[in-house]
This record gives structure tokens, sequence and C-alpha cells, in this order.
């Protein structure tokens, strides 16, 4: 594997999650292959997943904060076990971020409501901070005056920014994105793109971003997985990968992407 | 152009249906203006009942008809001397059919609330999704009135005397065994409508509650029930009918409802029309609670998760 290679510069820092021989095994079929996935994410670092639909990359990211039990394996969460049974995981899971497909906006709340209630409940802040984290993370998403409109009034674009915004106010070490734009018009996936890419630029923060935006991956990745029915097949830079494919199985599936387009 | 033409027809004589949208009459309104009038009626009825205990919710009514025969120099006594004592007994037994219903369903929500948490539960919760499965298919696969029946003389010897030595009037242990089975029948429907408002909330919603750090418990009370109530609201609402209907049953034990009171005026003057003004009875409280229901189903309405389409 060419690991080392890839993580030259970040040999010093501590891995915010690592995880060891991964294992998912569904009732009918294996969603990640034994012996299991090897991954290491560095604070700051822009993790994209590629791989066609099946290849179990939303199993590994929904099992990194265990919205699915894994089967068998271990994931450190900066140095702590997440994976056993005595860890109280909704603790961890406020340093988490996810961002979904189908936006998954609680749909009685407004948009206000949807990034005030885990910040109410889950991290118990005073009115006052919670009324300033909405002004700025809706600001951050320029959304400011959609405040008080119910989700269902927004259009697909605007609700993915609003489940950004959401969870950007929790102030999370690190910010999952599962295919945040696949569910949305070609037309609209520019203005979440944006905002993903002022996250990095601006606010450095950690992503692990499962997408089909090969430009977008291309633009912003600092490293990038490929995954095939179930297993990591490769693993290096964004330039390495797009540019210069150097395996069978990432070229098919590269070209298949790019024959669409 | 377009000004001028408003201009005039404003500045012009109201027109009937004009004069009539102009004091809220209009054709969708007339229906809420009825339902107002006749909720009010009601509630001045229940506010008579505490000063007078004789009385009953209906009385106004009789006395409305009574005005509107005043000017001819009628009243319902002198066009018919069965008349004023049918409508009043039928207006007792509305009463007591209608306390018994909204009793039961509210009592019979809280209990099927339990239930289907338990029921959409993962965890076997150390056999209590069993028994509360059990609970559910018993009272969903026996008929209504055998389970009346059991409840009547199943729970005699335990409460019978208890109830009968608390002494309230109007209050007995027939209607106390009717409300108590009709309860727990509309328990078990309204759990299963309940479980399948919770499992009709995408699952996506869970995850990303879950995902944000909610505990479970907060995702339920938060997330999922606030979404699901909204939807249950019209199967609650075919539900609360289907209460106040089956409520006819518990005539079978003697409670003199509306049911048992038509069979006894009828038996008294052989007067068939007396099921007659017993149905219209029967059919103004359930539309009344329907149209309310309707009311509150637009009231809690949102976007993108609407159920009421007008």
């Amino acid at each position: 594997m060419t690991e080392e290679k890839v993580h030259e510069n970040l040999s010093g820092t501590e891995p915010l999650i690592e995880i060891k021989n991964l294992y998912k095994f569904f009732k009918d079929f294996q969603a990640i292959k034994a012996p299991g996935v090897n991954l290491k994410i560095f604070p700051k670092e822009v993790l994209v997943i590629i791989g066609s639909s099946g290849s179990g990359k939303s199993t590994l990211l929904r099992c990194m904060n265990r919205l699915i039990e894994p089967t068998s394996g271990q994931i450190f969460f900066e140095g702590v076990e997440i994976t056993s049974r005595s860890i109280n995981i909704d603790e961890i899971r406020r340093n988490i971020g996810m961002v979904f497909q189908q936006f998954n906006l609680f749909m009685h709340l407004t948009v206000g409501d949807n990034i005030r209630l885990p910040l109410q409940k889950v991290l118990k802040l005073p009115d006052d901070e919670i009324e300033k984290r909405v002004k700025q993370v809706l600001e951050t998403v320029n959304l400011l005056e959609k405040l008080d409109n119910f989700p269902g009034e927004l259009s697909g674009g605007q609700q993915q920014r609003v489940a950004i915004a959401r969870v950007l106010a929790m102030r999370p070490k690190l910010i999952f994105f599962d295919e945040p734009t696949s569910a949305l018009d070609p037309e609209l996936t520019g203005e979440v793109l944006q905002v993903m890419k002022r996250l990095v630029t601006e606010f450095h923060y950690t992503l692990v971003v499962v997408t089909h935006e090969i430009p977008f991956a291309k633009e912003v990745a600092s490293r990038v997985i490929f995954m095939d029915e179930g297993e990591v097949i490769f693993e290096g830079k964004p330039t390495v990968v797009f540019d210069n494919p150097p395996n069978e199985r990432l070229r098919k599936f590269l070209s298949k992407i790019l024959e669409m387009k | 152009m377009e000004n001028s033409n408003e201009k005039i027809e404003i500045q012009g004589p109201l027109s009937t249906n004009r004069r009539r949208r102009a004091l809220g009459f209009t054709n969708i309104s007339f229906g809420w203006w009825i339902l107002s009038i006749f909720v009010l009626l009601i509630i001045i009825g229940f506010i008579r009942k505490i000063f007078t205990p004789n009385a009953n919710y209906f009385d106004v009514f009789i006395w409305i008809i009574n005005l509107f025969l005043m000017p001819f120099g009628l009243s319902l006594g002198t066009i018919d001397y069965r008349a004023p004592i049918i409508l009043r007994g039928l207006a007792d037994g509305a009463s007591l059919t209608f306390i018994i219903s909204i009793l039961s369903v509210v009592v019979g929500f809280f209990l099927a609330a339990l239930l289907a948490i338990v029921l959409v539960n993962k965890n076997h919760l150390y056999g209590l999704k069993i028994l509360a499965q059990m609970y559910v298919d018993f009272f969903r696969s026996t008929p209504l009135l055998v389970q009346i029946l059991i409840v009547y003389f199943g729970f005699a010897q335990i409460f019978g005397n208890i109830i009968r030595n608390l002494n309230i009037p109007g209050f007995s242990y027939e209607v106390f065994a009717g409300t108590l089975a009709l309860a727990l029948n509309t328990a078990a429907y309204q759990a299963e409508i309940i479980r399948s408002g919770i499992l009709a909330i995408p699952t996506g919603q869970t995850e990303a509650a879950r995902g944000l750090g909610l505990t479970s418990s907060q995702t339920m009370r938060y997330v999922i029930l606030p979404q699901a109530i909204r939807l249950i609201v019209p199967p609650l609402t075919n539900e609360l009918i289907n209460v106040l209907l089956n409520s006819s049953l518990v005539s079978a034990i003697g409670v003199v409802e509306l049911t048992k009171m038509s069979q006894t005026l009828q038996a008294k003057y052989f007067l068939w029309q007396v099921y007659l003004i017993g149905a219209l009875f029967y059919f103004v409280i359930a539309y009344t609670l329907s149209k309310i229901t309707k009311k509150l189903e637009i009231k809690l309405r949102i976007p993108g998760l609407g159920v009421a389409n007008d």
C-alpha cells in the first residue's frame, strides 16, 4: 500500500479516527469484507471516498459513528475506543457531524429550531449563546433570511445547506458527508459544494466525504480512497488517483463515471 | 384599466353573494358557523350541568326548538305530548354516550401510547413486548360485545362494591365497566395506529437525530412523536367515531345511554321514529367530532408533511 508515502507529512500527528479491521456483515451479504478495513483519519485532512454503489462506502461512514454497529473491529476516536460497550456513544457523536444524502432535516421544526434543538438538548447551552451560534452558522451558509421557514418550503440545495449549518453549530471535530449532492438537481449541487469548499479553505475542518463529484474531489481532497465490493482497493493523493490511476478496477470505475458526465 | 375595473365593482351595490361573503357566510365557512354554534351550545350545556346536576348537555337544543315554535303559539308539548319526554330522554342518553366515548378514547389513548412505544422497541424488554402484542391481538380478534360482558362480570367482585360505595350520582358500576371495556378495546386499535404513525417517519430522521448526539428517548420525544402525531390524526378520528358508535353495545349490560334509552322509549310509546331521532343524535355528535378533528388536522399541518388537503 502507498499509505507510508501519503502520510509522510502527517506522521508526527495523532490520528483523529483510527479504524482497525472493521468488518460488517449484514444478514445476507458482506457490506465490508473480512479481514476488514484499516484506516487513519488525521486532523485537517479532507478524505474523499469514491466507489460504485453497494461498495460499502456509506456503511463504512456510518460504522465510524456507530449509526450502524460494526460486526467486528475497533474504532478509536482521539485514542478512545468507541466500539467498546462501556462508552456513551452519544457523547462521542456530538463531536462528529454527519450530513446525509436525503438532508434529513426535522420537518416539523423551522430552520432555526432545527439548529437550536441539538444545542438545547445535547450541549445544553444558554439561550444567548444558542442565538449567537444560529446566526453565525446561517450566515456561513448564506441562509439567514430563511430562519423562520420550514424545511418543506426550501429547495433541495437550501435544505442541504441548512443541514450543514445544523452540524456546524455543534462545533464538531470532524464532519462526515454521505453523498451530499446525489439527491440534488445538477444546478443546485454548486451551492452545496461551494459551502463545503469554504469549510475547507476558511475554517480548516476535517472532512470525510463520500461523493461522485470528481472535479470537487480533485480540488479539495488531500487523500482519496477507492472502495469496491466491500474492500479498500486503492488509497492515494488525488493527483495520482484521478490523473494517473495505476489500478485496473479504479480505471474502469473512473471511465464509467466520466462517460456518464 | 384593471384598477378602474376593480373600483367600479367595489363602489357598486353589493350583490347578495358579496354581502354574504362580507359577513363571513361563504359556502365553505357556513359549515363552520353551524359547528361553532353547536359547540357553543354544548359548552353552555356543560356549564349549566355544573350548577344544576339534573340538567343534561343537550337541554339547550330543546329550548331552541321551543323558541322557534313560540311565535306560532306552539311548543313541543302542544304539538305532541310525547315529544318533550322523548327528546329529553334521548338527550339524557346522548350525554351519557358522549361522556363514555370521550372518556374511553382519552384513557385508551394513553394506554395505547405506552403499548405503541413498547411495540416499536427493538428489544424484547423482558417479555413486555410479547405481552403487549398478545394484548393487542386479543382485543382485536374478539368481539367487542364479548369483551364488554367479560369486563362487566369479571370485575364485578373487585370493583362492584367499591363503586357502589363511592355513591356518585350517575356513575354506576355498569357505566364504569362499559367505559373500561371500551377503553381497553380502543387502546388495542389506537396502539396499532400510533405504531404505524411512528414507523411511517423515515429512518433518516432517527439517524440525523442520533447523529447529532440526541439519546434514543430524546429522539422519540422531540423528533419522532411530534411528526407521528400529525400523521395519525385522521386514523384517530376514525377510531374516535368508531368508539362513539360502538358505545351502543354497552346497552347490553344495562347502561342507559342513547341506544338503551331509545329502546325504552320505543317500548313505552310504540313509536319506531324514536330510533330515527336517536340516530340523528349519533349523527350530530359524530359529524361534529369529525369536523373538529379536521380543523385540528389543518392547524397541525406543516409544509412538506401535510395530510389535510384544503
